[in-house]
């Protein structure tokens, strides 16, 4: 195969999985700026050895031990600076991941119908969290609570959420 | 909320606590012990993490860096490194080390850069005639394609420009509303209707991951492909409509020439003339059996939102629908001339004389629907002139909606409606049983206003075609604005034996009802 079609070939194997292998890596780490950072690498490293991977083979699997290997590695590298999961912990998110891979994906398209339900206030704050990246301080500032409130808010918020995704589904 | 057994509820308590950094070790410890001992808490934790984690992608419309991005962070200088501000633009900063960008930088630029740039900005590009380019664009190294045209245009948090004009280089647009036109530097073009996402990849690529486009592929961009989640779809020549549901679910009509489909697991791939649609999932690629009525052609395959949901439009035309008209007094007792019927139209007024008030009766056949459950519903009139009666007489009218609940009297005849016999009518000019019926919602209709439409929508039109069991749904319109003297105006909209306007419609968003 030409060297751009391959190039090709990867950017779109890339394009079709990358959200799976980021949200994959942030169950691990979820930790923003770690995960982020950790799935640049794995990119990286996936198209350096992009040569070893078997056509008709799952890109999805293949991408999915790579961002795991950065995972440790990250992990090794800033064991210091921030406390971490042990590796036996991390291993046994990721299988349990890799297994429920599938009804993960429904979770994620669902989703978007639960954010949409939330009432007003609560999607302010989890846009002003996610889409805006403030700080819990900021937004306490912003919507008139204490941080302490807010912390319990955004956790509340975050469990609604979760329910409403396992209703849903469980209803279809 | 009901209350969760303890040691959930501190399961809970702790994954808050990870997402917002405020995990202590000891805690840290408790949390490790409860996820690797117990398997239901290791499945919340996880789908917890993962409703996370893609709140995080979704809101921040971040696609992690690009290769693209890693690319120009190569050529920026060896001692820079790529992060993510909080606009999640990609921004080269001075070095903090989370890694050796400088290693990174070294394997990458022998191979990956110059390959990479090469192959974009290859011959093919040097063949495409010049296309018109302005905006600001300075800079750009990479672009893959022009933002041709914008037509009431929103977009979501791009990281691309969003001005008509605009180059585009590989990246992430959202389309929250409006067309957007964009032309690859291939010459193929692609029309973008929002809401939609899409990744720019190449001249001769586009990844959509939701919404629809409609591309027109010039012969010498033959091979231009709009990958998607399921399959690849390569063009042979031609013009083809694709839809993308935000579930993955498409659907795609080839609107002239071949397109050919490569379904992603299965590795099959199949041709599709003019003319053909198809449905495409994870399972497979059908080709049949993807109208839901005859003569709809593909009309019902936009608007997909989950798996299966379809866009459903049931006219009173269609199967045992019917529509008419009732009217209070005798009109027996005037003139032919003098009698103000119609046969196409549906006259509604609220009159002072006791002969003039006039409600219309839509029956709509929802038998076709008896597998689905309705997620959104419209309910369309065109606004008619009847030619009877002065506009200056009534103020801006407001029209009242009601289903009709009791179901035995949904089998209405048309030739036989009459004010004293038409189900839950009641004298008033605006009247009805409330027993019976059920309040959809209200229009309103202009003072002088003699064309265009209006609609009635929202949750009792739902919950109301949810509760039918008889696969017939009537409802009642009547005028509640009363006129301020005799000789007002009389509303009219078209019936369903209108020659040129459309009869009242029901569109609604169904999905299959799932056996329990």
């Amino acid at each position: 195969m030409p060297e751009h079609d391959r190039t090709e070939e990867f950017i779109c194997l890339l394009a079709r999985y990358e959200r799976q292998v980021s949200t994959y890596v942030m169950v691990m780490v979820p930790h923003v700026a770690d995960a982020e950072d950790i799935i640049q690498e794995a990119k990286l490293v996936m198209w350096r050895h992009f040569s070893k991977f078997k056509a008709g083979t799952s890109f999805l699997a293949w991408a999915r031990k790579i961002a795991f290997h950065q995972v440790l590695a990250f992990r090794k590298r800033k064991q210091r600076d921030r406390l971490q999961f042990s590796e036996e912990f991390l291993t046994v998110i990721a299988e349990e991941a890799e297994n429920a891979s599938d009804y993960l994906e429904k979770r994620r398209r669902t989703l978007t119908d639960c954010i949409e339900k939330l009432q007003g206030q609560h999607r302010e704050i989890i846009q002003l969290r996610y889409h805006q990246g403030l700080g819990v301080e900021a937004i306490a500032d912003r919507v008139d609570r204490t941080e302490g409130a807010l912390y319990r808010v955004l956790s509340r918020i975050r469990q609604m959420l979760h329910s409403c995704v396992s209703r849903q589904l469980m209803r279809s | 909320m009901k209350s969760l057994p303890k040691h959930i509820e501190e399961a809970y308590g702790l994954f808050a606590k990870v997402v917002d950094e405020q995990l202590t070790k000891i805690e840290a410890k408790r949390l490790e012990d409860l996820v690797t001992g117990d398997v239901e808490i290791r499945k919340l934790y996880v789908e917890y993490m993962h409703t996370h984690s893609c709140i995080h992608w979704e809101q921040t419309n971040a696609v992690a860096p690009s290769i693209k991005d890693l690319v120009d962070a190569t050529e920026e200088g060896s001692n820079q490194r790529v992060s993510w501000n909080s606009e999640k633009r990609i921004s080269v900063g001075s070095a903090v080390s989370a890694f050796n960008w400088k290693d990174v930088f070294r394997l990458l630029v022998g191979s990956f850069a110059v390959l990479a740039v090469g192959a974009w900005m290859g011959s093919r590009w040097e063949l495409t005639p010049e296309l018109p380019v302005s905006g600001s664009t300075g800079g750009l190294r990479n672009v893959v394609a022009v933002l041709t045209q914008t037509v009431g245009c929103r977009w979501q948090g791009s990281r691309l420009p969003t001005l008509s004009g605009s180059q585009l280089e590989p990246g992430n647009l959202r389309l929250t509303g409006g067309l957007a036109t964009i032309t690859f530097r291939s010459g193929a073009e692609i029309v973008l209707e929002g809401p939609a996402e899409i990744d720019l990849i190449t001249p001769m690529r586009c990844f959509l991951r939701s919404g629809k486009l409609v591309a027109k592929v010039p012969p010498e961009a033959k091979g231009f492909t709009v990958v998607t989640e399921h399959a690849d779809l390569i063009d042979q020549g031609t013009e083809f409509g694709v839809s993308v549901s935000p579930s993955g679910a498409l659907g795609m009509s080839v609107i002239d020439g071949l397109v050919e489909v490569r379904h992603q697991r299965s590795g099959v791939l199949k041709q599709i003339r003019d003319g053909e649609s198809s449905v495409i999932s994870e399972a497979g690629v059908a080709t049949d059996g993807v109208v839901l009525f005859e003569g709809w052609g593909t009309e019902v395959m936009p608007d997909l939102r989950r798996d299966d949901t379809q866009t459903v439009t049931v006219s009173t035309a269609f199967g045992r629908g019917r529509d008419a008209y009732i009217q209070s007094g005798n009109p027996e007792k005037y003139l032919e001339a003098e009698r103000h019927n119609s046969e196409s139209l549906l006259l509604v007024k609220n009159s002072l004389d006791e002969d003039w008030t006039r409600k219309a009766y839509l029956g709509f056949d929802l038998s076709p629907l008896s597998d689905y459950h309705v997620v959104e519903a419209v309910l369309n009139l065109t606004i008619e002139s009847s030619g009877f009666g002065y506009a200056s007489l009534v103020p801006d009218a407001t029209f009242g909606v009601y289903g009709l609940t009791e179901e035995t009297l949904d089998e209405w005849l048309e030739s036989e409606l009459d004010w004293d016999s038409a189900p839950s009518n009641l004298p008033g000019g605006a009247e009805v049983d409330l027993n019976r019926t059920v309040r959809i919602g209200e229009f309103i209709v202009i003072q002088g206003e003699l064309a265009g439409s209006c609609e009635v929508s929202g949750r009792q039109l739902i919950d109301f075609l949810n509760e039918d069991t008889n696969q017939l749904a009537t409802f009642i319109i009547v005028r509640e604005t009363l006129e301020s003297k005799v000789g007002s105006i009389v509303h009219a909209f078209a019936g369903k034996d209108h020659l040129t306007s459309a009869a009242p419609t029901l569109r609604m968003t169904v999905e299959p009802i799932v056996p329990k």
